[in-house]
C-alpha cells in the first residue's frame, strides 16, 4: 500500500484556520451576532465628550465584560462541537496531527470572535459620527480594540482549552464564572486579576498563550502514538506560564494595589493634605505618551489640576472643558494637568488621544478598587476628594486657590473665573 | 474497526495495517486508510463541496487544485455533482451517506473500512450505496462491517463472522452458505405446531400464506414431518454459524 495524502506534505495552518472559521460563519446564529454587535456598537457610540475617546473606552469595556461572555460560550461550543454533531469518528480518523487541528479550530473561532468584536466597534465608529458629525480622536478606537481583542483571546483561549481537555463545554464555563467574581468581587479581589486592565494585558496574553499551547500539547495525547508533538506546542505552555508569572510580578511589584502590595511612593503621596493657601500636593505620574511627570516640571505656570473618572461622561466633559482652557490661556502660563483615576492605566492615554488634548493627561496607577474616590487613588486622598470630578487651580508658586468639585468643573462660569482672577493678579 | 481506524486504544495485542503498526504509526495508518463510521455528523452550514474540501485539508493535500480535482472524482464516483454547492443541511439521509462515502475516498486509500454503510436507508438508497461499495472494491480492499447479510451477499468476496468479540467464521459468502448446505429445510406448520417446532430446532425464517406457515429451519434430520431441503441463504448460513460450535480467537 502507499501514502496517497503524505507527498502532498502538510495542509497550511491557515487554510484549515480559515475553513474551521467557514464551518460558523455561514450560520444564521453568526449573522444575528454581527447585527446584534452592530446595534450594541451604535448605542455605545452615543456616549458624550467632544471627541471620541469615551465612546471608544465605553465600547472597549462593554466589549471586555459582555462579549467575553459570548467568548467563552462559543469556544467552549466549539471545543465540543464534534462530540455534539458526532464528527468526532470521521475528523479525528483523519492525518491531521492533533496540535494542528487543535490550533486551526481555535484560530478559526477566534477569528470569528474577531469578527464580532469588529462589527461593535464599527457600529460606535459609524454612531460617533453620525451623532457628533466628527471622527476626532477615531484612534482611540484602535487603542481599546486592541485590549478587547487581547482580553477576548484570554477568555476564549482557557474557555477553548478547559472544555476541550474535560470534554464539557461546562469546564469553559468556568471560565465565564471567573468573570463574573471580578466583577463582583472587587472588594476582596486584587487589581492583577482582572484580564481587562490594561496594565494586566501582557500577564493574561501570555496565559492565553500557555491555554492554546496546553490544549494542543495534552488533548488526546494517545492520539498521537510515537509522533512527537510540535516544537511549538513542546514550548508555549512553559513559555506563557513564565511569562505571564513574570509579567503579573512586575505589575505587582511596581503597582500599587493595598489587597496586594502597597508602593512606598504612592503611600507618600497619599499622606500629602491639600489646603486653600498650601501648596498643591506633589506626584510623579505618567502621561498618555508614558513620560512621567511632576508639577514641579513646569514652574511658574498656573496650574488646573483635574481629577477625573476617565470612564464617565463627566470626566470626558471636565477633559473638554480643559483643553478649551489651555486653547485660550496657555499662551499666558495656564497649564492643565488632568489627573486619571482609574484602576486601567490605559484609560487616561485613550481618553487623551480620543480628546485630542496636548497638556498632561497622568494616570494615577495608585488607583485601586474602593467605594470613595478619595480611598481609591493616592491622589484624590491627598487632595481630599469627596465628589468626583474634582479641580485645583494653583497660582504660579503651585499653592492652592481655588478647589471645585462636581458639575461646577465643567459646567458654569466659575472654573473660568478662578483662571482668569489668576492672570489678572499674576501676569506673566 | 476503531481499533484499525486508530481511534481506540487496543487494551492488548496490535494490528498492522500496510505494514504499519496501528499503536506507534497511527499517523502513517490515518493516511492510508479510508474510513465512513456508522453514525458520523457533518457541519450543516457547510456546503457538500465545502465540506469535502475541509476533510481534504485533514488529509493534507495542500495543493488547490489537486484536491478540487479528488473532490470532484469523488463527487462524481458517489454521484453528488448535482448537489455540490447545496448545504449539508438540505440533504437527504442517503445523500450524506454518499458525503460520507465521498469523504472516505478523498486520499484515495487502499484501504476502505466502511461501518454499516446502508444502516437507516431506503431500499433504493442501500442498492446505490452497495453498488458502490462493490464498484470501489474493485481496487482497493475494503473492509464493510454490517448487521444486514443481503449486503454481505451482494459485496462481499471474504466474509468474517464476529459474535461477542471473537471470530466465529472466515471465508467466502459461498463457504458460508455450504457450512449449512443440507441441514436447511422449510417445513409446513399450523399455528398451534409452531411452538413445538420452534423448540426442537433453529428457526431461520417463517412464511404465512392464508392458514398455512412455512418455516425455514436448520437441523441435521427432522423427525416426523414433511421436510424440504432447500438451498441456504445468507441469512440461513449465518444463523447456522451463530448456533454452531464454540468460537475460536
Amino acid at each position: 500500500m502507499t501514502d496517497a495524502s503524505s507527498a502532498s506534505g502538510r495542509a497550511p495552518l491557515y487554510a484549515l484556520a480559515r475553513a474551521e472559521a467557514r464551518i460558523a460563519l455561514g450560520g444564521t446564529a453568526q449573522r444575528v451576532a454581527v447585527f446584534a454587535a452592530l446595534l450594541a456598537g451604535w448605542f455605545l457610540g452615543r456616549a458624550g465628550g467632544g471627541g471620541a475617546g469615551l465612546a471608544a473606552i465605553t465600547t472597549g469595556d462593554a466589549a471586555c465584560t459582555y462579549l467575553a461572555f459570548v467568548a467563552v460560550y462559543f469556544l467552549s461550543m466549539t471545543a465540543a462541537r464534534d462530540t455534539a454533531l458526532g464528527a468526532t469518528a470521521m475528523v479525528w480518523s483523519k492525518p491531521q496531527t492533533t496540535e494542528r487541528l487543535v490550533a486551526a479550530r481555535y484560530v478559526g473561532a477566534y477569528l470569528q470572535l474577531l469578527l464580532l468584536l469588529s462589527a461593535l466597534f464599527f457600529g460606535a465608529l459609524i454612531s460617533r459620527w453620525f451623532h457628533s458629525g466628527t471622527l476626532m480622536g477615531a484612534t482611540a478606537f484602535v487603542t481599546q480594540f486592541g485590549r478587547a481583542a487581547i482580553v477576548l483571546f484570554f477568555a476564549s483561549s482557557a474557555a477553548y482549552a478547559l472544555a476541550l481537555i474535560a470534554d464539557t463545554p461546562l469546564a469553559g464555563a468556568l471560565v465565564g464564572l471567573y468573570w463574573v467574581v471580578t466583577m463582583a468581587g472587587q472588594a476582596f479581589l486584587a487589581k492583577v486579576y482582572y484580564p481587562y486592565y490594561t496594565q494586566n494585558l501582557l500577564a493574561f496574553a501570555a496565559l492565553g498563550l500557555f491555554f492554546v499551547g496546553f490544549a494542543a500539547r495534552f488533548y488526546r495525547p494517545s492520539r498521537r502514538g510515537l509522533s512527537v508533538p510540535a516544537l511549538w506546542c513542546r514550548v508555549l505552555p512553559p513559555a506563557g506560564l513564565a511569562i505571564a508569572l513574570w509579567a503579573s510580578w512586575i505589575t505587582v511589584r511596581d503597582g500599587h494595589d493595598p489587597l496586594m502590595r502597597e508602593s512606598p511612593l504612592m503611600a507618600e503621596i497619599a499622606r500629602q493634605d491639600a489646603v486653600v493657601e498650601g501648596v498643591a500636593p506633589g506626584f510623579l505620574l505618567p502621561d498618555q505618551h508614558g513620560r512621567l511627570f511632576s508639577l514641579a516640571d513646569a514652574p511658574g505656570k498656573v496650574f488646573v489640576v483635574g481629577l477625573l473618572d476617565p470612564h464617565s461622561e463627566e470626566g470626558a466633559l471636565l477633559l473638554g472643558r480643559m483643553r478649551a482652557l489651555h486653547r485660550a490661556y496657555g499662551r499666558f502660563g495656564v497649564l492643565p494637568v488632568a489627573v486619571c483615576i482609574s484602576n486601567d492605566t490605559g484609560a487616561g492615554a485613550t481618553l487623551a488621544r480620543g480628546e485630542g488634548v496636548r497638556f498632561p493627561v497622568l494616570t494615577d496607577w495608585g488607583s485601586h478598587h474602593a467605594p470613595r474616590a478619595a480611598d481609591a487613588s493616592p491622589v484624590a486622598g491627598a487632595y481630599r476628594v469627596t465628589d468626583m470630578p474634582f479641580v485645583v487651580v494653583t497660582d504660579r508658586r503651585r499653592r492652592i486657590r481655588d478647589m471645585i468639585e462636581g458639575i461646577s468643573t465643567y459646567d458654569g462660569p466659575r472654573l473660568l473665573q478662578s483662571v482668569l482672577q489668576r492672570i489678572a493678579e499674576e501676569p506673566r | 474497526m476503531s481499533m484499525l481506524t486508530t481511534l481506540l486504544e487496543p487494551t492488548r495485542g496490535t494490528a498492522r495495517v500496510g505494514g504499519h503498526d496501528i499503536r506507534r504509526e497511527k499517523h502513517q495508518v490515518r493516511s492510508l486508510l479510508g474510513y465512513l463510521p456508522q453514525d458520523f455528523g457533518l457541519y450543516p452550514s457547510l456546503s457538500v463541496f465545502e465540506t469535502l474540501d475541509y476533510i481534504g485539508l485533514l488529509y493534507n493535500i495542500k495543493d488547490t487544485a489537486e484536491r478540487t480535482r479528488r473532490i470532484e472524482d469523488a463527487m462524481a464516483r458517489v454521484n453528488l455533482m448535482d448537489v455540490r454547492d447545496r448545504a449539508i443541511a438540505h440533504l437527504s439521509g442517503g445523500m450524506r451517506q454518499r458525503v460520507g462515502l465521498a469523504q472516505a475516498l478523498l486520499n484515495e486509500p487502499r484501504l476502505l473500512i466502511v461501518d454499516e454503510p446502508t444502516a437507516g436507508l431506503d431500499p433504493e438508497e442501500r442498492i446505490r450505496v452497495r453498488s458502490m461499495l462493490t464498484e470501489l472494491g474493485q481496487d482497493r480492499v475494503v473492509i464493510l462491517s454490517t448487521h444486514l447479510i443481503e449486503d454481505v451477499a451482494a459485496i462481499a468476496d471474504t466474509v468474517a463472522v464476529l459474535h461477542e468479540g471473537r471470530i466465529r467464521f472466515t471465508g467466502t459468502p459461498d463457504d458460508m452458505r455450504t457450512a449449512v448446505r443440507g441441514r436447511v429445510w422449510e417445513v409446513q406448520a399450523t399455528g398451534p405446531e409452531l411452538a413445538a417446532i420452534r423448540g426442537q430446532y433453529v428457526e431461520t425464517a417463517l412464511q404465512r400464506t392464508g392458514d398455512h406457515i412455512t418455516v425455514r429451519i436448520i437441523a441435521d434430520q427432522v423427525d416426523g414431518r414433511e421436510a424440504t431441503p432447500v438451498e441456504p441463504t445468507m441469512d440461513d448460513a449465518y444463523i447456522g454459524l451463530m448456533h454452531a460450535a464454540p468460537a475460536t480467537n
